[in-house]
């Protein structure tokens, strides 16, 4: 089969930049299923054991689907059909790897629009003053007023980019880039945070209706009911702008007129930030610059307080960070793309754990802190005369005899100048003092016996260190 | 009587992930700040105290996003060295947090003595349906149960950034070459290009001690 030219061009240049990074060719970590007979799915389902977590997942989106299965407002015959679609989809194993981690999102796409058909009776009643309440009291003013009070053609443009556009875009590019960039298996972590994030946003839109900033410019602090119509804000001036109802009409019929708490387009949009900043940190200026934009776009637009914006991205926080502690695999610097990657790693949020791996917290380690410090000086008491003794040692560095020679090339200060933000020049003093290399080092204890001869201060710092790896060492193995 | 009051973990979780999370939401409610000053270029009237609020808000921002930076590095080593940083930063947090009370009652009565006008003007348009809107004694009660939630979890956020603290400063192991950095007085050439390097040294360092000062007597 030959392949049309360009196409075939496309494809040299994906195996040349993509394809070719594999560490080996016969690695298939990174690969796509590109199987299509459902019998494999079935009998991968039948095999397959589910955890708690797992059950308690797939449980949860089942019964939103049936939710929504019974409240869409289309003919059954469309229900059967999208419910068949999404099925079919999950079944085949060449899409199903796609869809069954997109499951949350289209959960709640499917919640969202059919939240609308919820009987108003059942509904929670409509909040107009909390939000403005809680702005000022908060954050000093209504930032939405501030920000609406002065408009111009170029400013709505420049809003309307950001809010009405480029929020319907970025999460699909997002997901392309993590593809692409990101470790295997970070794009299904990717899935179930955007989604969880709106399907809870929606939760508490719902749960908690309260009206944005445009109801109290065209009603003032009046009651709200639920007959009536949504506004598209400033958005209205965008569509007159270009002479296109793009806005005005969508806006009107929104399923969720008081939806103003949390902003989903602030969770959706630091969802992404989130993302891009764990697979590219350094850009993290432009990723969060964007956010700054589009906060200031939907107030200035008065689609949201600024209080809803941060209920949004505090939410997105709290998700990211569940998921990254959880399912999202560690992004490895020196590695370019997703092919690059022999292995998937994931964080062990307690063995990163600083304090724990200082042996911090425990009991023993308290104790032994404690009998020494009753011996010794402590760390607070008098540091200044113990660094004093330490300095002289230090500047005249070629007087001092050090005994451990074999420890003091060993010196983190690679990892000692990446902690800080400023750059730390005196990494020279730092080389000059031994340092425990590691802290199951066998060198320790007889380091630790010469070292005393040393400065007092580092034999104060060695003894802690040394006690605290000890009693750190079996619950890091 | 810290070991009392200081909690151990955050909500069940290692410190460190609370104190990620302190931060996070800190420095994320600051930005207000930024859209705050901008009354001055679209002509709402902004007051002197909201003014000042938003430049508190600003000033703090940088400080929140270094102590994010600190923090958010994975591997525990290089975290053990921004031990003054977290000084710096848990400072920083306190004083925000009881700015921010006062600033709360102040700006709570600004808004009900100026803003919350719809209490004295019952409605007039016998026609509008509200039942189903909230009551105003029910928003009254979630405006100020809000409030004392929201102040509260500070309360517990600045425990849990000082117990973070307190527990780095007990391990400290870069407290040596602060020190020796604060009474050399000297800093590398390459210091120099940042004007504001030595000053936050300096901040850092005065920070420790206050920090250090504080757990030595209770």
């Amino acid at each position: 089969m030959t392949l049309p030219r360009a196409l075939q061009k496309t494809v040299d240049l994906f195996d040349r930049f993509f394809l070719l990074e594999k560490p080996s060719p016969s690695l298939t970590i990174a690969d796509l299923n590109l199987q299509f007979d459902p019998k494999l799915s079935i009998i991968k389902f039948k095999n397959y054991k589910f955890t708690i977590g797992e059950k308690i997942h797939y449980g949860f989106l089942l019964i939103v689907f049936a939710w929504v299965f019974f409240i869409l407002p289309i003919p059954v015959i469309f229900r059967f059909l999208m419910s068949a679609a999404l099925f079919t989809a999950c079944v085949i194993p060449f899409t199903s790897q796609f869809f069954i981690s997109a499951l949350p999102i289209f959960a709640w796409l499917a919640f969202y629009f059919s939240s609308s058909k919820i009987p108003a009776e059942w509904r929670p009643r409509i909040s107009v003053k909390f939000l403005p309440a809680m702005e000022t009291i908060l954050y000093g003013d209504n930032l939405s007023d501030v920000l609406a009070s002065f408009t111009l053609s170029f400013l709505d443009v420049l809003a309307w980019l950001p809010y009405g556009f480029l929020h319907f875009t970025t999460p699909f590019v997002v997901a392309g880039l993590i593809f692409l960039f990101g470790p295997p298996t970070s794009l299904r972590s990717y899935g179930f945070a955007f989604g969880y994030m709106n399907l809870v946003g929606v939760f508490i839109q719902i749960l908690f209706p309260a009206a944005p900033p445009w109801y109290k410019n065209l009603h003032g602090l009046e009651p709200a009911n639920y007959s009536m119509d949504g506004s598209a804000g400033g958005l209205s001036r965008v569509d007159a702008l270009f002479g296109v109802d793009m806005y005005t009409t969508t806006f009107k019929n929104s399923p969720l007129v008081f939806g103003a708490f949390p902003s989903l387009h602030s969770g959706c949009a630091s969802m992404d930030a989130l993302f891009m900043t764990w697979l590219f940190p350094r850009l993290a200026p432009i990723w969060w610059g964007y956010i700054g934009l589009l906060w200031w776009s939907t107030m200035y637009l008065t689609h949201h307080y600024f209080i809803d914006l941060m209920a949004g991205v505090c939410l997105s926080f709290l998700v990211f960070h569940y998921t990254r502690y959880t399912n999202l695999p560690v992004v490895d610097a020196t590695k370019f793309c997703r092919w690059s990657y022999a292995t998937v790693e994931w964080i062990n949020y307690k063995e990163v754990d600083p304090l724990a791996y200082l042996g911090y917290g425990r009991e023993d380690v308290e104790m032994q802190s404690m009998e020494a410090s009753s011996s010794n000086p402590t760390l607070f008491e008098a540091p200044v005369f113990e660094m004093g003794s330490h300095i002289i040692s230090r500047n005249n560095s070629s007087s001092v005899v050090l005994t451990a020679p074999a420890a003091i090339s060993k010196v983190a200060s690679s990892s000692v100048r990446s902690a800080h933000l400023l750059p730390i020049v005196d990494d020279e003093a730092l080389v000059s003092r031994p340092e425990t290399p590691s802290v199951f080092d066998e060198e320790d204890d007889s380091r630790m016996a010469s070292s005393s001869s040393n400065t007092s201060l580092d034999e104060m710092f060695d003894s802690e260190r040394a006690s605290s790896s000890r009693a750190g060492a079996p619950s890091k193995r | 009587m810290a070991r009392l009051v200081l909690p151990k973990t955050f909500l069940g979780l290692p410190l460190y992930i609370g104190v990620e999370t302190v931060l996070g939401f800190a420095a994320l409610n600051k930005a207000s700040g930024f859209y705050g000053i901008i009354s001055i270029f679209t002509g709402h009237p902004i007051g002197f105290l909201q003014a000042i609020f938003n430049i508190c808000s600003i000033l703090m921002f940088p400080i929140y996003i270094m102590g994010l930076k600190a923090i958010t590095r994975l591997h525990p080593e290089s975290r053990v060295n921004v031990t003054g940083r977290l000084a710096l930063v848990t400072l920083t947090y306190l004083f925000d947090s009881a700015l921010s009370v006062l600033f709360t009652l102040y700006f709570a009565h600004f808004w009900f003595a100026n803003e919350d006008t719809q209490a004295t003007h019952p409605v007039t348009d016998s026609t509008t349906d509200t039942s189903q809107s909230a009551t105003p004694a029910y928003e009254l009660f979630l405006t100020v149960s809000t409030t004392v939630i929201l102040n509260a979890a500070r309360f517990y956020f600045s425990l849990v950034m000082l117990s973070y603290t307190k527990g780095l400063t007990k391990v400290a192991r870069s407290q040596g070459r602060r020190k020796e950095r604060k009474l050399s007085g000297k800093f590398p050439p390459a210091d120099e290009a940042k004007w504001y390097a030595e000053r936050f040294y300096q901040m850092e360092d005065k920070s420790l001690d206050v920090i250090q000062n504080v757990f030595k007597y209770v």
